[in-house]
């Protein structure tokens, strides 16, 4: 025990400077909050807003340390910094999204501020996790600070109830997750990725508990990226919490998910295609098509969105697929192995950033318009008329579904057609045609959506006013979403060069 | 043999308790089973030499999470009030579980382990010095976590004022 | 009997089935928030299973405690959250809860 090797965290502390950041900013808000008794309600989004920008700022000039850090706990680099880039910016939108609601309905939560900031923190940590133990507190911080954020609305049953729904999944895939762990630590004997990657490419590994293990966790990340047998509290939650964090929820914790998913699944690919492969593309497809077929008949625009994010995890799940693909194939799909697995993840990042602007365009207009959470302010029915009383939100908002549906200016259609194109190139055309006629199918419900708001006539109690923050904020998204789906090339270049860095 | 004779009255002592937690009718007799599997688990973890995560069991679980717990059933009134259970999903819940402890249960007898015989020996030294080196960023980051489960919990069991004139006074303090 | 990694491990099969027993029979929230605590119970007896007998390290125990502490937090948070519901409707049975489902 003399031997006390004392951690030399120079290096260290510049690197994790947008996490030290979000983490003390966190704690900045709340004793703000708690010691200025002058604060106006707008003051603290300011700081919170500041915060996050201070984040943008210094991971665009410092030039971070690539490479494992804090003894391989963490990995930094382009991968974490993309998503860091993500969740600050979701963060921004939502805080913006959430101080325009809580100057109207009167439910004014100080404390939403540092457990936003707080769960941006767990999401970071997870997308930067380079060892089990990280990826575990990164979860329990994500999930723990969104239970909050979804029941939190005092007084409201709905809000409570999406809380408590929330809670109990997330408890059970986190228990799930842990057994998961804890066989694939038996087999490798750590929790490291590089010591579970030693482990793997030795062979040394007991396969029975390996294949248990990382089934268990795909258990545990289903329940997150709401996969098909594990989204039973998806439509409930998102229907029942605030707009704005729905939109949090929709966006920020999918990419999350998908990030440690995508870590998690190139960790593993040879025994994960070996063992999970069928499995998962089982999944994918009753993901897809469920989600898309439930959506059709939903009258609640969130409980649709809800069901259509479901059905956008399934899109996301092929992807999965199209990369495990080429482990199992013959010598000749070897040889493109390599390929593919890079297109598959940038179109998987691709897709990420392309579902979080359009599910954030239109979680901010239906945050605009909704009354109070689960209250049937959120039936689509009372969208009628709105071409003609806000023309710029209706315009955002169809540009959102129009997106989500894929129809080609937008950047939905570019997303698909990316993860479609690696799809086929794996060799999976079946699956690339159940791909195609779900979003056909997906259309319809929404273009109901832009029928309703373009033609039909003005709802009677719809509401009349107009938060102008949000509706730019939202507009400004649905620039980006035409821009985007205008112009992908540099994006998806750019995509595929920060996913290299995790492709071993 | 003594020491397998001790390892099976633990195990009992983990298990028994377990299936009252599970099955009973009265919350809080489920909560006191609890109490009984927590300690045995306690036990397991000093069995196996692992003296900190016991003393750590007793503490946070036994003394924290589980008064937590009995607190929270009689403050719901749960106790008296019937139809806690549903007998209707014994069977599909009972199926899911023997499903997954045969798909455990055979994972592990699947696998032959070359036995460690070595004496168990106290590690209570050995993690004091990785938390503060090699783990000393997840030792920091959990008080986060939990400053921030304290912000939730405390947000959430607030007391709610009524609104109305009558409390429109005590409206203008600011909450801390 | 030799009591080794293999016992252990049952033990722990056996708990993680009881809970997820629980999660998938009881109604009411505090019942299942049970359920979740024997199964993160049961995890963490296989951590420290797996310590002791395969890595001779203490990485597991490690990851063991940090399971407990995040345990604990989300026991607050979720209680707070069963107390929340309970101001709201009245009780704790989760099957009452369903204001959603339209």
């Amino acid at each position: 025990m003399n031997d006390l090797a004392i951690p030399d965290f120079g290096r260290e502390i510049a690197a994790l400077l947008p996490f030290l950041i979000v983490a003390g900013g966190g704690l900045l808000v709340m004793v703000t909050d708690a010691l200025v008794k002058t604060l106006r309600k707008d003051h603290l989004s300011y700081l919170v807003l500041l915060v996050l920008l201070s984040v943008i700022v210094v991971q665009t000039t410092s030039g971070t340390p690539e490479g494992p850090v804090l003894n391989g706990l963490l990995l930094l680099g382009n991968f974490s910094r993309f998503f860091t880039y993500l969740f600050v910016v979701i963060g921004v939108l939502t805080t913006i999204f959430a101080t325009g609601i809580f100057d109207r309905d009167g439910n004014y939560r100080p404390e939403f501020y540092p457990l936003l900031l707080f769960a941006i923190l767990g999401m970071m940590v997870l997308a930067a996790a380079n060892d089990l133990l990280t990826v575990y507190l990164g979860l329990e911080t994500m999930s723990l600070a969104t239970y909050v954020l979804a029941g939190g609305v005092r007084g409201n049953a709905p809000s409570s109830e999406a809380g408590f729904k929330y809670l109990m999944l997330g408890g059970f895939s986190s228990a799930f997750f842990l057994m998961g762990v804890a066989f694939v630590y038996g087999a490798c004997g750590g929790t490291g990725f590089d010591q579970i990657a030693a482990a793997l490419h030795s062979g040394s590994a007991p396969m029975p508990f390996l294949t248990l293990g990382t089934g268990l966790m795909l258990v545990g990340f289903g329940f997150k990226v709401a996969m098909v047998p594990f989204h039973m509290w998806t439509p409930d939650v998102y229907d029942g919490a605030p707009a704005y964090v729905t939109g949090f929820m929709a966006t920020a914790i999918k990419a999350a998910g998908f990030a440690i998913l995508l870590r998690f699944v190139l960790l593993t690919e040879p025994m994960l295609a070996f063992a999970w492969y069928p499995v998962l593309t089982v999944l994918a497809v009753l993901t897809m098509s469920l989600g898309n077929i439930v959506a059709l008949v939903q009258g609640n625009i969130k409980r649709m969105l809800a069901w259509s994010s479901i059905a956008h995890a399934g899109y996301l799940l092929l992807g999965i697929v199209a990369i495990l693909a080429p482990a199992l194939g013959g010598p000749e799909m070897m040889a493109r192995a390599k390929g593919i697995v890079e297109e598959g993840g940038a179109a998987l990042l691709f897709y990420l950033v392309g579902y979080a602007l359009m599910n954030l365009a239109a979680f901010g207009i239906i945050n605009v318009m909704g009354t109070e959470p689960g209250v049937d302010g959120d039936q689509i029915s009372r969208y009628a008329g709105l071409s003609r009383r806000q023309p710029v939100a209706a315009a955002t908002l169809a540009v959102a579904m129009l997106s989500l549906a894929g129809i080609p200016p937008m950047v939905g259609f570019m997303a698909k057609f990316y993860i479609f194109s690696v799809v086929v190139k794996a060799g999976l055309i079946p699956l690339a045609i159940i791909g195609v006629i779900n979003s056909l199918i997906s259309v319809y419900y929404y273009l109901r959506v832009i029928v309703v708001m373009y033609m039909h006539d003005t709802a009677e109690d719809s509401y009349q006013g107009t938060e102008w923050v949000s509706v730019a904020a939202a507009g400004l998204l649905a620039f980006l979403i035409i821009y985007l789906g205008v112009m992908p090339e540099a994006f998806h270049r750019g995509a595929e060069i920060v996913f290299r860095q995790i492709s071993f | 043999m003594t020491g397998d004779l001790i390892f099976i009255l633990l195990a009992l002592l983990t298990l028994v308790p377990a299936v009252w937690v599970v099955m009973s009718r009265n919350l809080v007799h489920a909560g006191f089973g609890l109490l009984f599997t927590l300690f045995g688990a306690a036990g397991l973890y000093a069995y196996m030499g692992a003296d900190f995560i016991a003393v750590a069991q007793l503490m946070v679980y036994i003394g924290g999470v589980l008064v937590l717990v009995l607190f929270t059933v009689m403050m719901t009134h749960v106790p008296r009030s019937h139809g806690n259970h549903g007998y209707d999903r014994y069977v599909p819940a009972s199926v899911f579980a023997l499903l997954t402890f045969g798909v455990l249960y055979k994972t592990i007898t699947s696998v032959n382990w070359s036995a460690s015989t070595s004496p168990a020996e106290p590690t209570i030294a050995r993690i004091g010095a990785q938390i503060m080196t090699d783990f000393i960023f997840p030792f920091e980051y959990v008080s986060l976590v939990l400053l921030a489960a304290m912000i939730g919990a405390a947000l959430l069991t607030r007391e709610e004022r009524p609104a109305g004139p009558a409390n429109a006074a005590k409206d203008t303090e600011v909450a801390p | 009997m030799n009591v080794g990694l293999p016992h252990f491990l049952t033990v722990g099969a056996i708990l993680f089935a009881l809970g997820l027993f629980a999660v998938m029979s009881r109604r009411n929230a505090i019942g299942i928030l049970m359920g979740v605590e024997l199964m993160l119970n049961a995890s963490n007896i296989n951590f420290v299973a797996f310590s002791r007998y395969v890595e001779h390290a203490v990485d597991g125990q490690i990851m063991a405690a940090f399971v407990i502490v995040l345990a604990a937090a989300e026991a607050a948070v979720a209680l707070a959250i069963v107390l929340a519901m309970y101001r709201n409707f009245g009780t704790a049975n989760a099957d009452v809860v369903q204001s959603l489902k339209r």
